[in-house]
């Protein structure tokens, strides 16, 4: 099987991964397992994005990568069309993820990042989207499925909620020492709009008044990175942690979201959607340069960069 | 007072009796008191040797003499003194001489060698003495007495030479062989407590004001001597003294208290040996000071006609008491040429009209026993005219014209005396009944009111005020009759606002109406035939909003307005509306509807907080007076078993079966995993439950009109019809469909997402479809399967934002099953919410849409909009 997935051609190529040669080392290593069978199976469907005329059924699971391109492995492996991983994002010790499986209802579980351990918390009996944990691994914050805010215990016991109620909230986060928390809010024209209250859900404090979705801290908490959209079109944003200095990231071609930060606060992934494809880049704030991370073909999305670390969680939507 | 000392008894007579040579005095004397001493020694030897007369001794000379180096021949004066008994430290030592000849340039003494005698010194043996000048003196006379400061040299008993010498000419000084009264000495003065030896004095004037300064005269005793002052009162002979309180410094000012007095100033000498007190002699009695002005007198008071001035002393001092006395003055217009007005000549001045145009000064003579002077205020203004009399009601006001809402009261303002031109303001009040209770009515300043329903009931007063330059005064007129209301009457007609088209809501207007207020409106609805006439009633419509009806199609509408008030009421009509067209089709489209009766969140069908919420969806649609409602896809789970139709879909969404138009989902097709499958994978359950409304089971898609509107179900499940790509025979279907079908607007519906935020994401499985539907110029497309609600802006096949010819795409994955989580936010996607769940209202008018998201109870969110068809 020809892995000449080039950056130049990535559409080309099924491999998750935008350069080669991080692919072909992990097709000989052991820890190359999902990988070597998602580059197989997509390269299987004719060089073309996977099995669109066909209507194959893909599964999402969640990867991790290097922000290098290599180590990539897949620890999520799921059953069904409807059993959709999502919303990965570390624990602060960097050895274990919390995420979202859609079984409908869908599940919040963890998994350790070496694919081992995958729990339902709460005693399978936690459902919603957006999981995160508390710096201190004490709290954990996600949406509930009928909406609202909710804090539980680390491990998903006690659920109870945070701002619930009528209004629409999603993607809460807590701060990186763990005080305040951010999250978005619908307002009454359907659009949704960055907040930020104290982690006892008092002080709500609304940060920005566009379109705004997908807010990350920068790890050392003095600003926020998000998506705006402007003319249908997604841009990414930083603003300090008080909504002010609004600087626009230079991210490219294509609409941009889900931004997440590198540990030094340097670099920032993020998810490119052009046309029907998604795929992971970084942009280094300091040389403006932007690198891709996976092929368009792979449908990748949902980067979560590991803290303290150089891996990259993220989704990835492969035929099986 | 002290006595004199003895010694300086001896030294002033010496001082009158000049060269008197015959006074005695002792070797030594010590006079003073406790410790003190002064001691008086004579020379052993005294000579002077002169370097003419090199080796001839002089000591029995009655003289020594002193001549200049410079001089050619000089001559130098050797003094030696035995000095013993001395007890204490030496304070002063002093050599005195007495001058024979005068000195231009005085003598100087130096210490010298003790070795010699007057018998044997001369100009070759004399002895050493230091270069350096203990003392020197002044020019001085003949016959005085010289005093040199020799402390430096003396410190006690012992032997002590001197050697004295001038800087230029010649003297001759008394040698102790001239006698007693004249022969040099050397005064050795002891430490002693401090003793007056000249008595304090006082100097200054002694009058009330000024002030007195002591001198602590002369003291002997040891130095320094501090003094204490303290200042006494005496009688007039200066006996009967006493201390003046507070009076302790080396001066003091006399005071009043101290008229007619004398003073005496005492004066403690301290030193470290003790103290003692001496007294001044009095001063002349202290005299009184005459009156002087310090601050000139001023006037109080308006200077004009009529009104009273005032004086004012000003500030003055000398010895109290002072009288005053006023003098008040009539001067020109700039306070010159004044003349004193006759008869004013108190502390205060009535103005007469005398004084119009002229400055009034008054001037305060001040006396006392001393004497008396005089001082002028400042001129005031010119005193002007006296004022006029201010405004007074003698008749009250009136009021003319007829206490009725509507009608206009004028105010007279009755008679007044006062200055004229006298000025009227007005101020029409409210009062009760009784004309009691008065209250001021906002804005009603004129001189006549417009009476307003706000009166009717209430009596009308009107205050006014007359002004003029001296004041203002008030006066209330009568109250008016009790004002009586006016019955309402219609003067502009009710209206009647919205579309005249049934399942829409008309509201009326109540026109214009004159009245009293507050005037209620009811209203009637009427049906009337389409040229307006032959109306009737219609049986319950009495709100101001109407609903029109199925009923009211092909009639007009009007609605009768009646107003009310206390006063009565009348009817008015409305025109006709055009007449009523039928109502534009709407419709309700949701997926992802029904949980299988399994489910652990089924809850017999009223479903969980998160999970299950069928019922409450189709409640609401129930409510929602629906055309049609459009099914988008997975209506029942989890394989859509004719049992589990039966058991969830049925009891709730089915409610609406009659009006229901389903597209097929992938849970139809499911062949396990829930209740009754049809494990054949042909969706059975679903197509037998729907019936025809389904289509042809073999395909799943089919198309239909609502009102102007195309409407066309699809199929995606494509492996069960044979694709849905290019060239399928769906989508052969779907292109000859909308070739057979121009209706203005079209729009269709089915499960999977073409465009989503949602886990399944942008899917180009649908481009064929959607790319048909663009080229027929389609409005809408309404999916499912991702379970949450997403709006779209208009997009071509390709995921472009094509607001000319795009299509809009609404996600409605709300049914009623469960929320899923957004993956990645689409470009172009405008509105998102995966907590709420709900159905989207799509009202489908002859060439546009609106849209509303209806969201269960309990949510407020919600979408809604409109857009033009094509």
């Amino acid at each position: 099987v020809p892995l000449t997935g080039k950056s130049r051609t990535p559409a080309s190529s099924g491999a998750i991964v935008a350069t080669s040669s991080p692919v072909r080392r992990a097709l000989r290593s052991r820890a190359c397992l999902a990988a070597c069978v998602l580059a197989i199976a997509s390269l299987a469907s004719s060089g073309r994005a996977p099995a669109a005329s066909q209507h194959a059924v893909p599964l999402a699971d969640i990867y991790l990568v290097r922000s290098n391109g290599s180590h990539l492995r897949r620890i999520t492996h799921g059953i069904d069309e409807e059993d959709l991983a999502s919303n990965p994002s570390w624990a602060e010790s960097g050895s274990k993820l919390v995420f979202a499986s859609g079984e409908e209802p869908t599940y919040i579980s963890s998994i350790n990042s070496d694919g081992s351990r995958r729990v339902r918390l709460g005693g399978g009996n936690l459902h919603g989207f957006r999981p995160s944990w508390s710096p201190n691994g004490r709290r954990l914050l996600f949406i509930a499925t009928q909406g609202g805010i909710f804090v539980a215990r680390g491990n998903g016991s006690a659920p109870r909620p945070l701002r619930a109620g009528s209004a629409s909230y999603d993607e809460p986060s807590w701060s990186p020492d763990g005080r305040r928390i951010l999250f978005t809010k619908q307002a009454r024209d359907g659009t949704w709009h960055l907040f930020v209250m104290s982690a006892d859900g008092r002080d709500v404090r609304q940060l920005t008044r566009s379109p705004d979705a997908d807010p990350a801290w920068r790890p050392d908490g003095k600003r926020i990175a998000f998506a705006r959209q402007i003319r249908g079109r997604w841009f990414l944003f930083s603003i300090d942690a008080a909504g002010r200095h609004l600087v626009q990231l230079r991210t490219g071609p294509g609409s941009a979201t889900q931004p997440t930060w590198s540990p030094d606060g340097r670099r920032i992934a993020y998810v490119v959607q052009r046309g029907d494809s998604t795929s992971i880049w970084i942009l280094d704030l300091v040389t403006q340069q932007r690198r891709r991370l996976t092929n368009p073909a792979a449908l990748a999305y949902q980067p979560s960069w590991q803290p303290h670390g150089s891996q990259i969680a993220f989704v990835a939507k492969q035929s099986h | 007072m002290k006595t004199r000392s003895p010694v300086r008894l001896r030294f002033e007579r010496l001082g009158l009796l000049a060269v008197a040579a015959v006074f005695v005095v002792g070797l030594s004397s010590s006079v003073g008191r406790g410790n003190a001493a002064t001691q008086t020694f004579a020379p052993t030897d005294d000579t002077y040797a002169s370097f003419t007369d090199s080796t001839t001794p002089q000591g029995s000379r009655p003289y020594v003499r002193i001549r200049a180096d410079s001089s050619g021949s000089p001559k130098r004066t050797f003094l030696k003194f035995s000095v013993s008994g001395v007890s204490g430290p030496v304070t002063s030592a002093t050599l005195r001489m007495y001058s024979i000849w005068n000195s231009a340039s005085g003598i100087q003494v130096r210490s010298a060698d003790t070795n010699w005698s007057e018998q044997t010194l001369t100009w070759v043996n004399a002895p050493a003495y230091s270069s350096t000048v203990t003392a020197a003196s002044t020019s001085y006379p003949a016959n005085v007495w010289i005093s040199l400061n020799v402390t430096p040299l003396v410190t006690g008993n012992g032997t002590y030479s001197f050697a004295l010498t001038t800087p230029s000419g010649e003297t001759m000084l008394a040698s102790k062989e001239g006698g007693a009264a004249t022969a040099p000495q050397l005064l050795i003065q002891t430490s002693g407590s401090p003793s007056n030896t000249s008595p304090p004095s006082i100097s200054g004037t002694a009058q009330d004001g000024q002030t007195l300064s002591a001198n602590a005269g002369s003291w002997s005793g040891d130095q320094p001597i501090g003094f204490a002052y303290q200042w006494r009162r005496c009688d007039s002979g200066g006996g009967s003294c006493a201390d003046i309180n507070g009076a302790g410094g080396q001066s003091y000012a006399l005071t009043s208290a101290d008229v007619g007095s004398t003073i005496r100033v005492a004066v403690t000498g301290s030193n470290g040996a003790g103290s003692s007190s001496a007294s001044s002699a009095a001063t002349s009695a202290v005299a009184a000071a005459p009156p002087s002005n310090t601050s000139a007198p001023s006037i109080a008071g308006t200077p004009q006609g009529g009104q009273t001035l005032s004086a004012s002393a000003g500030s003055w001092s000398g010895t109290p008491p002072i009288g005053f006395a006023y003098q008040w003055r009539r001067c020109d217009s700039g306070g010159g040429s004044c003349a004193d007005i006759n008869g004013a000549g108190g502390q205060s001045y009535a103005l007469t009209s005398a004084d119009v145009g002229s400055t009034i000064r008054v001037t305060v003579t001040g006396s006392n026993g001393a004497g008396s002077s005089s001082a002028s205020s400042d001129p005031t203004q010119v005193v002007q005219p006296a004022a006029p009399t201010p405004p007074s009601n003698t008749s009250p006001p009136s009021i003319a014209g007829t206490a009725q809402d509507g009608q206009t009261l004028s105010a007279a303002a009755g008679s007044w005396s006062g200055t004229p031109p006298i000025g009227f303001a007005y101020q029409w009040r409210r009062c009760d009944s009784g004309g009691g209770s008065c209250a001021d009515i906002n804005g009603a300043g004129g001189q006549s009111y417009a009476l307003t329903s706000a009166d009717v009931g209430s009596t009308i007063r009107v205050t006014v005020t007359g002004s003029n330059g001296a004041g203002s005064s008030t006066a209330s007129s009568a109250a008016s009759a009790v004002v009586t209301g006016v019955p309402p009457a219609n003067t502009s007609p009710p209206s009647v606002s919205g579309t005249a088209q049934a399942m829409q809501t008309l509201s009326a207007g109540s026109g214009s109406w004159s009245g009293t207020l507050p005037i209620g409106f009811a209203y009637q609805w009427r049906r009337c035939d389409s040229g307006g006439g032959s109306c009737a009633d219609i049986s319950g419509a009495s709100g101001q909003s109407y609903m029109v009806g199925s009923a009211d199609v092909g009639s007009t509408i009007r609605v009768a307005v009646t107003g009310s008030n206390a006063a009565g009421s009348s009817s008015a009509s409305s025109a006709p509306t055009s007449v009523v067209t039928a109502a534009d089709p709407v419709v309700g489209a949701a997926g992802d509807i029904a949980c299988d009766p399994a489910d652990p969140n089924f809850n017999s069908g009223a479903g969980t907080a998160s999970a299950c919420h069928m019922r409450a969806v189709s409640d609401l649609l129930l409510q929602s007076h629906l055309t049609a409602v459009l099914g988008l896809g997975d209506e029942q789970y989890e394989c859509a078993g004719l049992s589990a139709f039966a058991s969830s879909y049925d009891p709730t969404w089915g409610r609406l079966k009659s009006i229901t138009y389903p597209a097929p989902g992938n849970h139809e097709y499911q062949t396990s995993g829930g209740t009754n499958c049809d494990a054949a994978g042909n969706a059975a359950g679903y197509y037998t439950y729907f019936g025809a409304a389904a289509g042809d089971p073999s395909k799943g898609y089919y198309s239909f009109d609502l009102g102007t509107w195309h409407l066309i179900a699809l199929n995606a499940s494509c492996a069960k019809v044979g694709g849905c790509g290019a060239g399928s025979p769906e989508e052969i279907w779907l292109k000859n469909d909308l070739a057979t079908h121009t209706n203005r607007c079209t729009m269709a519906f089915w499960h999977n997402p073409r465009y989503s935020s949602g886990g399944v994401g942008n899917d180009s499985t649908f481009s064929p479809f959607w790319q048909d539907l663009y080229n027929a110029n389609a409005e809408l497309v309404l999916v499912g399967h991702d379970h949450e609600y997403e709006r779209f802006a208009p997009q071509n096949a390709s995921s472009g934002l094509d607001t000319a010819r795009g299509i809009r795409e609404f996600v409605v994955g709300t049914g009623g099953k469960t929320h899923t989580n957004f993956a990645t936010i689409r470009a172009n996607s405008e509105v998102r919410n995966n907590d709420t769940f709900g159905f989207l209202k799509l009202t489908l008018h002859p060439s546009s849409y609106d849209w509303q998201f209806v969201p269960e109870p309990g949510k407020t969110f919600t979408d809604s909009g409109s857009t033009a068809c094509h």
